[in-house]
């Protein structure tokens, strides 16, 4: 990679116990009539440097609401409240400046679909160099320099060529590879991830995670990595985080959640994938829909559609408590827990 | 599947049948961009066929030629021994309401401002058929959706079960062969498992013969019997699903697979494929496939590779095995690679 880190990285092991990003009992609701209704209900987060942590669950189920409200990008109608703490400063509540400080410098993201995550009639050039403007105050020549070698560390061809081209004389997988380099512009610490390769074919998907996990090893980034698909958090999340109904199910290392998975929900997201519970097994469709925000079962919101729901299940939302093995799991009755 | 196969006595002749299929489009700039160079393929009732490739790669183009959506430059198309002409202007003749096309994007492709049992209707009668309240509740429970749901709209539902509405109206013409671009792409994981459960099971109760076209063969590989490969206008290999899976012939099959991310929790990425389908107004000489090939050599550069015919080893009595077809040089070199050694359990 031609773009040096300045700051120099601690190695790994010391570097997973450094929280950069602490986010505890974060809810965010939305007036509807005369309640309240939660969005996302009392999710907890940390995340260390150069980890990625991985947020799987299906549309619905909080993930994108939860990556926004860190960033402070969710509109005055949603309220949120609980802490979001970065490197010991709280965010949330923070003024508007200093979050935009933050954003882009610090925490960037990279959205799920580049084709309007990109500005379609500002050529590559001016995107990239206004973040380095902005937050770095470069001045042209200096922001054309870092452009192309940006451009070049995420291995797009003839970079300042690329500069002067619009967003659609790139294919999909050029152009989320542009919105990375946009993302690392100003080396932010956090990536933030939502569903960087949902819109790409398996091919280019392979080719950004492989592009992503290189990031992670050389810069020592961090990234929280949102997808609907395992396979894909299984190949680069160090832990994992599953949600449903705006709840964390299931959180642990990746080996355990997605290896041995606890919670009646990961199982069900993993048997729908081709290959998901074991080799050759058949796709099993999760019965039933997510449910809508102000219309959960009471209880277990996955009681509905779950296999293994009791009549104790519909009393009251299981508390997410920690098992062995490090893993912390909303199902009392854990069906799958070692006999 | 892809080379013309000399009529066999016993098998009756398929529902949908593209021969040589050339789409060719004009670039503003006056170029001539061959987006399908030469495909065949053919779809039997009750028979799902995966038609599988990367963006650019044309699949999309075929499938809108096999309903008529796509002036052909060369080669043909018929449905039921009918030729499948372009539609132009023309209202789509009776003959061709059994072909019915399913578009990738379920928020599109239903109005938002019909509800549910109205849109429905419109199939109905545009297939000439009586739009009842009954018929209406059919379609919606042969897609697993409440008779109630005619009485919303569409931004009422999510994208899994706004894919079911779309396939209900599809129904509502009662095809025999759905041409399926990209179903379930715009989907989550859990909504793909529900609409390709769906769709075999729509093929096992109806014997209706669906084109699935999909980027992702570990998808396609759930619910069809064939596979068509495609690459750059052209079908690269093709065969039975599970021979193909179990021993792809052609590098860009093998490379499809080992994209495929696994949740297995081991942390392993996904096998890459450096670069990008090439611009097909000036494909590659030679195997089109070179530039990105691993395994390329000198004469891939020269020789477009002709259709190899492999002999799999019969596994049960596949009558479909016979079929499995490659266009590289090298496909018939023994024991090639160890794409799928890892999972020697996959062809059980």
């Amino acid at each position: 990679m031609s773009v040096a880190t300045p700051s120099a990285a601690p190695p790994p092991a010391a570097a997973a116990r450094e929280a950069l990003l602490e986010v505890s009992g974060l809810s965010v609701t939305r007036r509807e009539r005369r309640d309240w209704v939660k969005l996302v209900d009392g999710v907890d987060l940390s995340l260390g440097r150069g980890e990625v942590l991985g947020v799987c669950g299906e549309s619905g189920s909080g993930k994108t609401l939860t990556s926004l409200a860190v960033l402070g990008l969710l509109p005055p109608a949603l309220k949120v409240t609980g802490s979001i703490r970065y490197r010991g400063e709280e965010l949330r509540g923070a003024s508007r400046r200093r979050l935009r400080a933050v954003r882009g410098r610090e925490i960037a993201v990279v959205w799920q679909d580049p084709s309007t995550s990109l500005h379609p009639l500002l050529n590559v050039g001016t995107q990239l160099t206004e973040h380095l403007r902005y937050h770095l105050g470069l001045d042209g020549a200096a922001a054309e320099r870092r452009a192309i070698d940006l451009l070049g560390s995420v291995r797009v061809p003839d970079p300042a060529a690329a500069l002067r081209a619009r967003p659609h004389e790139f294919s999909g997988g050029l152009r989320q590879r542009i919105a990375i380099a946009i993302a690392l512009a100003c080396e932010p610490k956090i990536l933030l991830a939502d569903e960087p390769t949902t819109a790409l074919d398996v091919t280019v998907q392979a080719e950004i995670l492989r592009l992503l996990r290189e990031l992670v090893d050389e810069r020592q980034v961090s990234v929280i990595l949102i997808s609907h698909d395992l396979g894909v958090v299984s190949s680069l999340a160090d832990r994992v985080q599953v949600m449903y109904a705006g709840r964390v199910v299931e959180s642990g290392r990746r080996e355990q959640v997605i290896a041995s998975p606890r919670h009646p929900y990961t199982r069900a997201l993993l048997a729908a994938l081709p290959g998901g519970a074991g080799p050759g097994s058949r796709i099993q469709a999760i019965p039933g829909s997510p449910p809508l925000p102000g219309h959960l079962a009471a209880g277990c919101a996955f009681h509905p559609r779950c296999g293994f729901a009791v009549a104790s299940c519909t009393s009251s939302p299981p508390a997410l408590a920690p098992v062995e093995g490090g893993i912390l799991l909303a199902c009392p009755i854990d069906p799958f827990g070692p006999k | 599947m892809t080379v013309p196969v000399q009529a066999e006595i016993t098998v009756p002749a398929p529902l949908l049948r593209l021969e040589d299929v050339e789409v060719t489009y004009r670039r503003p700039d006056g170029v001539a961009v061959r987006a399908v160079r030469g495909a065949s393929l053919d779809v039997n009732a009750g028979e799902v066929v995966g038609l599988v490739g990367e963006s650019g790669c044309g699949k999309s183009s075929l499938g809108r030629a096999a309903v008529g959506l796509e002036r052909l430059t060369a080669g043909s198309v018929s449905f039921q021994g009918q030729p499948v002409t372009a539609l132009g202007r023309h209202p789509r003749p009776a003959a061709l309401r059994p072909l019915q096309l399913l578009f990738q994007d379920p928020y599109s492709s239903l109005n938002p401002r019909r509800k549910v049992g109205h849109q429905l209707a419109d199939g109905l009668r545009a297939s000439g058929e009586a739009a009842t309240r009954a018929r209406i509740e059919e379609l919606l429970d042969l897609v697993a959706m409440p008779s109630s749901a005619a009485d919303h709209y569409p931004h009422e539902f999510s994208g899994g079960q706004r894919q079911r509405l779309a396939i209900g109206r599809a129904l509502a013409a009662r095809p025999l062969v759905l041409i399926a671009d990209e179903p379930v792409s715009a989907l989550d994981a859990s909504a793909q498992a529900t609409i390709v459960t769906l769709l075999g099971e729509l093929r096992d109760e109806t014997g209706i013969g669906i084109l699935f076209i999909s980027h992702d063969l570990g998808v396609v590989r759930q619910i069809a019997q064939k596979v068509a490969v495609m690459y750059l206008g052209k079908i690269v290999e093709s065969g039975a699903i599970d021979a193909v899976w179990r021993r792809p012939r052609h590098p860009y099959t093998e490379a499809l697979i080992a994209a495929a991310p696994v949740a297995d929790g081991a942390g392993r990425l996904p096998g890459g494929l450096a670069g990008e389908v090439p611009d097909p107004s000036a494909p590659p000489s030679g195997c089109s496939f070179h530039p990105r090939c691993p395994v390329a050599e000198a004469e891939c550069t020269a020789v477009d590779p002709p259709p190899l015919r492999i002999d799999d080893d019969h596994v049960g009595n596949d009558r479909a095995a016979g079929d499995h077809v490659a266009r590289c040089l090298f496909a018939l070199r023994p024991a090639p690679s160890t794409a799928r050694d890892t999972d020697k359990e996959m062809s059980s």
